[in-house]
């Protein structure tokens, strides 16, 4: 139950975790680039173009239309930018760690038979990687997806008119 | 004469200082010791890794609060992010945040460890005094059955409509205003925290409560604790250690950290550890949360956030026990809970205001087949939990999970979500038997925890424990540790309370050794 993010060492448990790590963080091993989002009026802290591109994906399928509007999924990956940008640097590491993965098309074809990264995906194929994320029988992807999943909802849910929009009421007016 | 709380990050000179005992942490261990050896006339200075953030700073909001009031900014988990650890780190720590259950420790727990780790001394009626005198000051009262919120009277009616055993829970606060933002600092101070007693009560005697420092190590000379090493920092430069340097110099050493950061700093500071105990057995209470949805309003966020508790199972003899409990339900915790995503994890959002939930909290380090999680450092030095799971815990997970849906089904909830990963949808006892064909490995069961224990045993054997049940060090024996981590066992129990009585019953010892030597 916590604001999740991914935790320092998890991507270097093991020898798979190292290939994985490996193919992730190589960029000469990246068969294509990822497909570019419109960036945000505000800079961003932490996240590269790509980074913020692979991460707004995510999120798309996480609070998907019509849950959640363009603006709103904006707002949510630059709450994580900020979030990120002041966590340690193990953290950080990780994290970026983690969407270059989802995004690589070497790891994309020696896992799954598939070379296309999530970015280029459409709706219903990113959702097949996120569900064999989600059960994969490597527990790094198993924890790849649920450190994604849950920075993003905890950090939607983290804006006040977000949680009125599901019925919460948020705190009594006037106790203070 | 009068001491003070200093806030670390307003510093700008490096500290050096004597005194006559450095507690580092101001948690439920810490401020105990330090109210005791305070009133008892000694030079205390307590040292917080977190900020001094009192009542203006409880907001009622998650994004603002939890940053500011938990470990890694409510992140902490362990290594494979199986469990995700909820944990305080502010002046006052976890009392600041906890949700006020107040249990003194079982009679079968202190029967086990004196039978099994030799702890002799903790019986119930050595500790009664102790747990009198805090009850008294932290105003512990029992929840009147009417101010149970709806929340946890799917608890207390499920069981009861079950014919397990159930009881309201005795909580530590004074005015209660039933708002229900425990978890996020009491903005009316209330809840009786460390925060608005012990530590006030120690400073009232003297001591010195400094905020915003990260104790890096200890220094050993000749078998004692020469030292106190740590550096400040402010909030907003995150984990980094950018301000001065703070040096202290202590008879006594007390380390109140938590049973995560204590065997991390004492590994840092290269303590001996032949025996390899320092770090080992961390127990969790890991818990597994169900949920029901409700024809009527719920409201999971408002009222009294824990009142009910059943301890039918806790000492259930087909494998490892569980307790039942509630927990309130705000946005971001619920989000983070459930599991999927997309509009099955909207609709189960959308349906918090009718949400009500049953936490299984498994009673782990009972049966020797069990060594819970290990700490050890991570190459910057900050701790790095693993948790060992085992066939038993797997089957306590599921058990837990039954027992959980079985309470909410029988209170009338129309539909349960299990906290499997991908949620198993139940809707009725015929339903249940699909429970057993999920699949149990960390990652596809949400799981977490609110109560870290253990990590620096007590017991009588130096080769099988860290400190002996004066809580005093084995080999270093002007160190201490009195927090959390000194338990041998998890309890069944909310831990504040088992932590108070052992630490205030252990101070109390040490404040009468350290007058006796100074009047030499």
């Amino acid at each position: 139950m916590t604001a999740g993010t991914t935790r320092r060492g998890l991507l270097k448990r093991g020898l798979l975790g190292g290939l994985l790590l490996a193919a992730g963080g190589s960029t000469w091993l990246a068969l294509r680039p990822s497909a570019l989002a419109a960036l945000p009026d505000e800079p961003l802290r932490l996240l590269t173009a790509a980074q913020y591109s692979i991460l707004m994906a995510v999120i798309g399928r996480c609070v998907p239309d019509p849950v959640s509007t363009l603006v709103q999924r904006q707002e949510t990956a630059l709450r994580i930018d900020a979030t990120l940008a002041g966590a340690n640097d193990r953290t950080r590491a990780d994290f970026t760690q983690l969407l270059g993965l989802l995004d690589n098309a070497l790891a994309g074809l020696l896992l799954d038979g598939n070379p296309t990264p999530f970015t280029h995906l459409d709706a219903t194929a990113q959702e097949a990687v996120l569900e064999a994320w989600r059960t994969s029988r490597i527990g790094l992807r198993r924890a790849g997806y649920q450190a994604l999943r849950r920075i993003i909802v905890t950090h939607y849910y983290a804006d006040p008119a977000n949680q009125a929009a599901i019925g919460y009421p948020g705190p009594p007016k006037g106790v203070l | 004469m009068a001491g003070s709380f200093i806030e670390g990050r307003t510093l700008t000179t490096n500290v050096s200082l004597d005194c006559d005992v450095c507690i580092v942490g101001s948690g439920a261990g810490g401020a105990t010791a330090a109210r005791v050896l305070a009133r008892a006339g000694l030079k205390v200075v307590v040292l917080e890794a977190g900020g001094y953030n009192r009542k203006d700073r409880f907001t009622m909001q998650e994004h603002e609060t939890y940053p500011l009031l938990y470990q890694e900014g409510m992140r902490r988990s362990t290594v494979d992010l199986g469990i995700g650890i909820l944990q305080g780190r502010t002046v006052g720590g976890g009392t600041v945040v906890n949700w006020t259950t107040s249990f003194r420790t079982p009679d079968h727990v202190l029967a086990h460890w004196r039978e099994r780790y030799g702890l002799t001394a903790l019986t119930t009626e050595a500790l009664d005094p102790h747990w009198d005198e805090m009850e008294g000051r932290l105003g512990v009262y029992e929840v009147p059955e009417e101010q149970i919120n709806a929340n946890n009277r799917k608890l207390w009616d499920g069981a009861d409509a079950l014919g397990w055993s159930r009881e309201r829970l005795r909580r530590n606060v004074r005015g209660c205003r039933q708002v229900g933002y425990c978890g996020m600092g009491c903005p009316f101070d209330a809840k009786q925290s460390a925060l608005i007693t012990l530590l006030p009560d120690a400073v009232e005697a003297g001591a010195t409560v400094i905020s915003d420092c990260d104790v890096r190590r200890l220094r050993i000379a000749d078998g004692r604790v020469v030292a106190v090493e740590g550096r400040f920092h402010h909030p907003e430069e995150g984990d980094r250690l950018t301000g001065p340097t703070l040096v202290l110099r202590p008879q006594v050493c007390i380390v109140s950290g938590g049973a995560i950061n204590t065997p991390a700093l004492l590994m840092r500071s290269d303590l001996p550890d032949p025996q390899g105990r320092l770090g080992r057995r961390t127990f969790l209470h890991p818990v597994a949360a169900t949920i029901g949805h409700f024809a009527d309003t719920v409201a999971p966020y408002g009222g009294i956030p824990q009142s009910v508790a059943s301890h039918h199972f806790v000492r259930r003899t087909e494998g490892m026990g569980f307790f039942l409990e509630a927990a309130p339900l705000h946005p971001v915790l619920f989000s983070g809970a459930l599991t999927a995503h997309g509009p099955q994890h909207r609709e189960a959002m959308e349906a918090l205001p009718k949400t009500a939930n049953v936490l299984a909290l498994l009673v782990d380090g009972f049966d020797d087949s069990e060594r819970g999680g290990s700490v050890t450092l991570d190459k910057d030095g900050s701790p790095r939990l693993e948790y060992h799971y085992t066939p038993r815990l797997w089957e306590a997970v599921r058990a837990g999970i039954e027992a959980g849906a079985k309470v909410l089904l029988a209170a009338g909830a129309r539909r349960v979500l299990t906290p499997n990963e991908p949620p198993l949808e139940i809707l009725g006892e015929s339903s249940l038997h699909r429970l057993a064909e999920q699949v149990y490995v960390p990652n596809r069961v949400r799981l977490f925890s609110a109560h870290q224990m253990g990590g620096c045993a007590m017991g009588a054997d130096p080769a099988e424990s860290v400190v002996d049940s004066d809580l005093c060090h084995h080999d270093v024996r002007n160190l201490h540790v009195m927090d959390g981590s000194v338990l041998p066992t998890s309890l069944g129990v909310n831990p504040q309370f088992t932590i108070y009585g052992l630490v205030h019953r252990a101070a109390t010892q040490l404040a009468l050794r350290a007058n006796a030597v100074k009047m030499e």
